[in-house]
């Protein structure tokens, strides 16, 4: 199932909507929260919510807006989820 | 008994069956793990097999301090590998793969649930908001309605705000002004013709915006615009730039200034800096209040479908430049696959939109009279300097102040565009303070006669009593413009709007600059002010973001860049005949 996902992510053609990969893989929504969960926990997924917002580090517009998170022009965006490829381990086999 | 039979059989209580090789495995950790009893007192052995096994980092930093723990970390290492050369594959994948296929099982087992159960409204909607064939269309068509709402129905508070600046409040400030016996001094000057004029001139579009953030808040609030930014991702990644490049792109739409800092959520630098480059494409809610004018002005039966083509020219624009930088400055191949997980659809509550219209249209407010109000009166200053000898402070013509002697300098590299005049070329060089600035410039730079708006010596209650009848006005004129979305006109009976002093007097002025083809140079004006540089904090916010090289790169360019397109959208439509 977790390979399932991965591969999924990994072969799809751009960006790819949870539901539709959980409806696509006939996998329980609450199931493929749980996996997704693990893959976040165990860092090939990175989820990527709070990166949209400009932090409070940052300048407001010209001091006459809220600073970081709290700018109104930040529009929610929808959660994402980055396959890290990073993590992997190299596997090498004998040539047989 | 065979070794996974007897290991799977040491377990206590309940727990998942990982295949033969893995409990094995596992046993075999357990083993390692039992003989050292300082371990086993703080975690189960068979949990901290499994975590080991799944390279848990908090668990390895935890038995990374004593050297019994870095015992059991070998164990787990070499068992890790045994386990990835059999299956060929990492072990917290086989883990997880062997845990939550027996948990999806389990679920099929005990949950029963109806075809309606698992494909919910939201994904009965998705199936065609968020198809390859209907996903753009639809966003293309929600787009169009947003615009025909902020330029068509905005319309009647636009004209009452306008109404009550340039009637009542002007009135009431020369009335005080002459009461202080100030009356035809510089002071009077710089509150009506700096002030009023250049902060007033802003203020009349809190309308637009209005509208604006209340279809945005509408889209953000019921689902669609995560759908937008889905879609949309989709277009970009098939174009071979990033999916993900349009999620700051479309916070652009509101302000360039967090779309910089929203470029973070891409982590490779190239991409990065790449949306970077382009975010600035995306028209911001400052530069509307300059298309709804020249608009209005230029193309007043077409003013929504004109808007609605500047956003999309940024789009096409910020596309295409990503496209060829992709394939030059910015070559390689990077993976941008990802998932994204969409709200389900919500009917928006009317609080939720009023607290998100609220928030940003008080946020333009503010800037009115923030940033705006201080540079209005700068304006006023230095067109209050009389340049030449001639004329004394603030008792001058605009044309002969300081401020239209610098800006003729400038003038004539815009000629070709068909805008070359002072007041225009100033509009655009106030334009860097902050988009809504080239409005209010335009507003102080034309001396404009407006008609008196309330009679001559009506009292201060004869004011609020006429302030609040044209806002009813206003509001039934409101409702009567909204079939206008769909094209009815419910006003063709009615007699024309008259159009305003600021609008007469852009219209004469680029007729004039442009040998009559006022119309074209009213575009390429638009053109030039999508696609020029961004406002100071903007650019601030660039050079944090990506560097003083890429920031200098991009003003340059975009100047380049603007008027190029205006040139090309100028002399070409006269080539073709237009306009």
């Amino acid at each position: 199932m977790i390979r399932q996902i991965i591969d999924e992510i990994e072969n799809a053609n751009g960006a790819v909507a949870l539901n539709t990969l959980c409806l696509k893989l006939g996998i329980d929504r609450s199931a493929c929260e749980g996996m997704f969960q693990y893959l976040i926990r165990t860092g090939r997924l990175v989820k990527e919510s709070d990166l949209t917002e400009p932090g409070d580090g940052v300048q407001g517009c010209a001091s006459t807006c809220a600073k970081g998170a709290n700018c109104p022009f930040v529009a929610k965006m929808p959660d994402t989820y980055t396959l890290k490829n990073k993590y992997r381990q190299e596997i090498t086999r004998d040539p047989e | 008994m065979t070794q996974h039979e007897l290991a799977y059989s040491q377990r206590e209580g309940f727990s998942i069956d990982y295949g033969r090789e893995v409990e094995e495995e596992i046993a075999r950790l357990q083993a390692v793990i039992s003989s050292h009893p300082e371990i086993t007192d703080q975690f189960p052995a068979r949990w901290l097999a499994i975590k080991l096994l799944e390279a848990d980092s908090d668990i390895q930093a935890r038995l990374m301090i004593s050297p019994e723990g870095r015992e059991v970390l070998a164990a787990a290492k070499q068992s890790a590998e045994h386990l990835a050369e059999i299956y060929g594959d990492d072990v917290d994948i086989i883990i997880g793969d062997h845990r939550y296929g027996w948990i999806n099982g389990l679920v099929k087992e005990a949950v029963r649930r109806t075809r309606e159960d698992q494909f919910t409204t939201s994904d009965k909607i998705d199936k065609i908001v968020t198809s390859r064939l209907w996903g753009i269309p639809i966003f293309l068509a929600a787009m169009w309605v947003v615009f025909k709402l902020t330029a068509d129905v905005s319309g009647p508070f636009l004209d009452w705000i306008d109404g009550v600046i340039g009637g009542p409040i002007t009135n009431w400030v020369t009335a005080i002004l002459a009461a202080l016996g100030l009356s035809g001094s510089w002071v009077e000057s710089l509150f009506v013709d700096g002030i009023l004029a250049g902060v007033g001139g802003v203020l009349v579009f809190v309308p637009v915006m209005m509208f604006l953030y209340l279809a945005l808040a509408i889209l953000e609030d019921s689902g669609y615009m995560a759908r937008a930014a889905f879609v949309m991702d989709r277009l970009m990644h098939s174009l071979g730039l990033h999916g993900k490049s349009f999620l700051p792109m479309l916070v652009g739409f509101g302000c360039t200034v967090p779309a910089f800092y929203a470029t973070r959520t891409l982590e490779n630098e190239k991409d990065r800096i790449l949306t970077g480059l382009l975010v600035p494409f995306m028209s911001c809610g400052a530069r509307l209040p300059v298309y709804i004018l020249f608009a209005a002005v230029f193309f007043p039966e077409s003013a929504g479908t004109v808007v609605l083509s500047l956003y999309m020219l940024g789009i096409v624009t910020a596309v295409i430049l990503g496209i060829v930088m992709k394939n030059t400055v910015f070559k390689g191949k990077e993976e941008s696959t990802f998932v994204m997980e969409l709200p389900p659809y919500r009917i928006p509550t009317l609080r939720g939109i009023w607290f998100h219209m609220w928030e940003r249209t008080s946020a333009f407010v503010r800037k009115a009279w923030t940033l705006i109000l201080a540079t209005s009166v700068i304006l006023w200053i230095l067109m209050a300097i009389p340049v030449g000898g001639g004329g004394r402070f603030a008792e001058i013509d605009v044309g002969d102040s300081a401020f239209a002697t610098v800006n003729r300098v400038v003038a004539p590299a815009l000629s070709p565009l068909g805008f070359g005049s002072w007041e225009a070329s100033s509009a655009l060089v106030t334009g860097f303070v902050a988009k809504e600035v080239v409005v209010s410039t335009l507003c102080q730079v034309y001396d404009i006669e407006e008609a008196p708006e309330a009679a001559e010596g009506s009292t201060f209650f004869e004011d609020i009593g006429e302030i609040f009848t044209s806002f009813i006005t206003a509001a039934v004129d409101t409702v009567k413009s909204l079939p206008l979305v769909v094209g009815i006109n419910v006003f063709e009976e009615e007699a024309e709007e008259e159009p305003t002093g600021l609008m007469k007097a852009v219209q004469t002025s680029f007729e004039d600059s442009s040998n009559g083809h006022g119309a074209l140079a009213g575009l390429a004006f638009m053109i030039f002010v999508l696609i020029y540089t961004p406002c100071m904090v903007a650019v601030a916010a660039e050079r944090q973001e990506l560097g003083m090289k890429w920031t200098w790169r991009s003003i340059i360019g975009q100047l380049l860049l603007a008027w190029l397109m205006a040139f090309v959208v100028f002399q070409g439509g006269i080539l073709l005949g237009l306009g």
